[in-house]
């Protein structure tokens, strides 16, 4: 193990320390130690740990600008997709990660109608055992199963969420952060507006939880049934016009609108949710002047963001966080990976 | 004739209103005698009740056995056994079996097939529309012939209101009590979990407290018009019980019931996207528990009613949304309902003990509740200080979908009688 880990260091890794010498002294707690194994969501990250995260992303970084973009930092470990809902950025995004860190990436594909002929989550878990994974990347299209699956495995072996159900997608949350951070370096009673679907958003509740413990003034905006007023319980303004919502506005993050939430009645019409919600040049005027605007993609142009605005650099970031989003998820695939299941 | 005689135990038998230390002797399988003192020699077996309650056996209105159509889950020998393991006597399975029961002919198959192979009285409840289809009203004189106790489409609302209607007429005229699932579906929809703070942090989908309230406002309504008589299952919020409070005060012929799950767990419990706390209608939030609780206190839900519902493992062992809805409840129903209303010292033995017999008995119109002397020999020993672990994989029930497992519980049926019979006896730790 020893000889293992001196190894990747002399091939070349620069930048790259081992986890337990990993500098972070530039964090204001000089003491803090990365032990975490998994990570499910947002609720439970300690700033320490986010910033932990960022100064390594930030450092991997490098990386994705070099020729050659390879480091042997994860040589020999196993990174299993696990995806039962399809999503090719995500999964990409994770593959990439892996990949440029060395080690083994496949991806599980398990469709919805295969799990409903009989697979149990303990079958899975099994599977996956015996397969050698040390990291599971999770995705799922309903709420919680990551965290019923890491019931089911061994301490070592590492879970990230990729997403389930309308639940988290911590790392999306991680890689906004991240690429706001760049921006607005602090978040303190900054106001940050989330705008779209937020009832079927695990984006939203990923970023709401993050965004709470630094101190971000969070506002949230949509139509009334995929935005009910009770979100008011957890610390966050609720809006159901737009110019109320993103007047002096320091960052903006619209969400991807499902069109099927058109046949279930919860919006009326698509024309109507696009001339209530749709962000534009027109609109960030109200705005504060250098406004930034995200969206975790894949955009419907047209309908929650205007395509001129999603294309301009001036104000949109959503180009930045593609490229952020392999930098974290490398980070925290390194850290998780690496982090002994001991301490 | 045999002979049995309970002796030093403490008889509540809520029909007469007594509560006394008084033995009981049973010969053959009625109540021969209930008297201070009764001492007998040669040939009795005797059973010391000293600090346990002797109580009419337990009677569970609501429950899923599950057979015919799905031997996995549960089974009319397997569910009988969990049942007597509980303390009860006599239990009322619902008609969502496979295949449903709609025709005379089931109601017998259940009935042989618990005379062959049952542990307990089971007083079959046949459905109201035929496959529980929601569209064609079943022939509820044959299936009272053939012993159906009461009707229900249980699992399923039924969403027409005309055909409803019509079913409650015929009910009335042969003197039967329909058995509410009351729920909108459209209201409910995909919702899995309680509609409430909880749902909204996970992402989970709801369902809201008012598919059960809007249900059971218009089934209210047909029970003005036809007179006849409604039970509501499983009430879960305190929308609810206003709605039964104002119906009852009215004195409309409408009870209900409440599951113990629902006096115990609320949708805050649900953090951990357990499978094995998903059940329809779901744990509510913390003030609906309290409602429910209080409407057993001032009587406006008479009966407490376990909804046992075994799934396997394997069905359980899926995501929050796949898995099915339901629980087991034999097992564990009687320490939980002491723990909510006798340790909780917010009633007295008498009082409670009626929520778990005479009332059942009554309102369906079971013969049994009683254990007055000439009356059926089904009987309950209950030491209710007797402090256990509730181990689910010991549980007699096929099915091991619970969410109390490794719980501490206080209270537990001793030995179950029924018709004179000893069918069970807890094995204490020798």
């Amino acid at each position: 193990m020893e000889k293992e880990k001196d190894s990747y260091i002399n091939q070349g890794t620069k930048n790259i320390a081992k986890p337990e010498e990993l500098n972070f002294e530039e964090l204001k707690n000089n003491n803090f130690k990365w032990t975490r194994k998994t990570l499910l969501s947002t609720k439970d990250l300690h700033i320490d740990e986010v910033e932990a995260i960022f100064h390594t992303a930030e450092s991997l970084s490098e990386i994705l600008t070099r020729k050659v973009k390879k480091v042997p930092a994860l040589r020999g470990k196993v990174v299993i997709n696990l995806f039962y809902e399809e999503s090719t950025r995500t999964r990409s995004s994770f593959e990439l990660a892996g990949k440029y860190l060395s080690s083994d990436v496949t991806n599980f594909s398990i469709s919805t109608s295969s799990v409903k002929k009989g697979e149990t989550l303990q079958d899975t878990a099994q599977t996956l055992i015996q397969m050698g994974a040390d990291a599971v990347v999770i995705r799922h299209n309903v709420s919680g199963v990551p965290f019923q699956l890491a019931e089911y495995l061994p301490r070592n072996i590492s879970i990230i969420n990729a997403g389930d159900g309308s639940n988290e997608h911590p790392t999306q949350a991680l890689l906004d952060l991240f690429t706001i951070r760049k921006h607005v370096p602090s978040l303190k009673n900054k106001k940050v507006v989330i705008v779209g679907d937020i009832l079927h958003s695990r984006v939203a509740r990923s970023n709401i939880w993050l965004l709470q413990k630094f101190g971000t003034d969070i506002h949230l905006c949509g139509p009334p049934p995929l935005l009910p007023e009770s979100f008011k319980n957890y610390g966050v303004k609720v809006h159901w016009k737009l110019d109320d919502a993103i007047k002096d506005a320091d960052v903006i993050m619209t969400l991807r609108l499902q069109r099927e939430r058109q046949t279930t009645g919860l919006i009326p019409q698509l024309d109507e949710y696009h001339r209530l919600y749709c962000l534009s040049h027109e609109r960030l005027k109200l705005a504060k002047k250098n406004v930034k605007v995200l969206h975790p993609g894949p955009i419907n142009r047209g309908v929650e963001i205007t395509s001129e605005l999603a294309d301009d650099t001036n104000y949109s970031l959503i180009a930045d966080q593609v490229s952020n989003g392999v930098s974290i998820r490398m980070a925290l695939l390194y850290l998780l990976i690496f982090a002994s299941v001991d301490s | 004739m045999s002979k049995l005689l309970i002796k030093n135990g403490r008889y509540i038998n809520p029909i007469t209103n007594t509560d006394d230390i008084l033995d009981v002797l049973i010969e053959n399988d009625r109540i021969a005698d209930v008297s201070k003192e009764i001492n007998l020699s040669n040939g009795v077996k005797v059973i010391n009740a000293k600090n346990c309650w002797v109580t009419p056996g337990l009677i569970d209105i609501h429950c899923h056995l599950r057979d015919p159509g799905y031997p996995e889950k549960e089974t009319i020998e397997t569910g009988t056994r969990a049942a007597s393991a509980g303390g009860f006597t006599s239990i009322c399975p619902m008609a969502n079996t496979n295949p449903v029961i709609d025709a005379g002919a089931l109601v017998e198959y259940v009935n042989k097939t618990n005379q062959k192979y049952g542990f307990v009285n089971i007083f079959q409840i046949a459905a109201v529309t035929k496959g529980l289809n929601g569209t064609e009203l079943t022939s509820q004189d044959e299936l009272k012939n053939a012993g159906a106790i009461a009707f229900s489409d249980d699992g399923k609302p039924i969403e027409n209101l005309k055909l409803y209607r019509h079913a409650l007429e015929y009910a009335k005229m042969l003197d039967m009590t329909i058995i509410s699932h009351a729920e909108d579906t459209h209201l409910k929809s995909d919702g899995v979990i309680h509609e409430g703070e909880l749902s909204l942090k996970l992402g989970i989908p709801g369902i809201p407290s008012s598919s059960e309230e809007a249900a059971m406002a218009r089934e209210i309504a047909l029970i003005r018009q036809t007179k006849g008589k409604l039970h509501f299952a499983h009430v879960t919020t305190k929308e609810g019980v206003e709605l039964l409070r104002l119906a009852k005060e009215e004195g409309l012929n409408i009870t209900g019931e409440v599951a113990p799950h629902n006096l115990i767990l609320i949708d805050e419990d649900l953090e951990d996207f357990n499978p094995n706390k998903k059940m329809n209608p779901p744990l509510r939030s913390r003030l609906d528990r309290e409602a429910l609780v209080k409407a057993v206190l001032g009587g406006i839900i008479e009966v407490l009613a376990t909804d046992h519902a075994p799934h396997t493992r394997e069905e359980k062992s899926v995501s929050i949304m796949e898995a099915p809805f339901g629980i087991i409840g034999f097992e564990t129903a009687l320490p939980l309902y002491l723990e909510v209303f006798y340790h909780s010292k917010k009633m007295k033995p008498l009082d409670f003990i009626k929520l778990i017999t005479s009332n059942p008995a009554r309102i369906l119109n079971i013969p049994r509740g009683s254990i007055s002397k000439g009356d059926v020999a089904d009987i309950t020993i209950i030491n209710p200080e007797y402090e256990w672990t509730y181990d689910v994989t010991a549980s007699y029930s096929k099915s091991k979908n619970s969410p109390f497992d490794q719980r501490k519980l206080k209270g537990k049926a001793m030995t179950t009688i029924v018709g004179g019979k000893i069918i069970f006896e807890a094995l204490l730790d020798a």
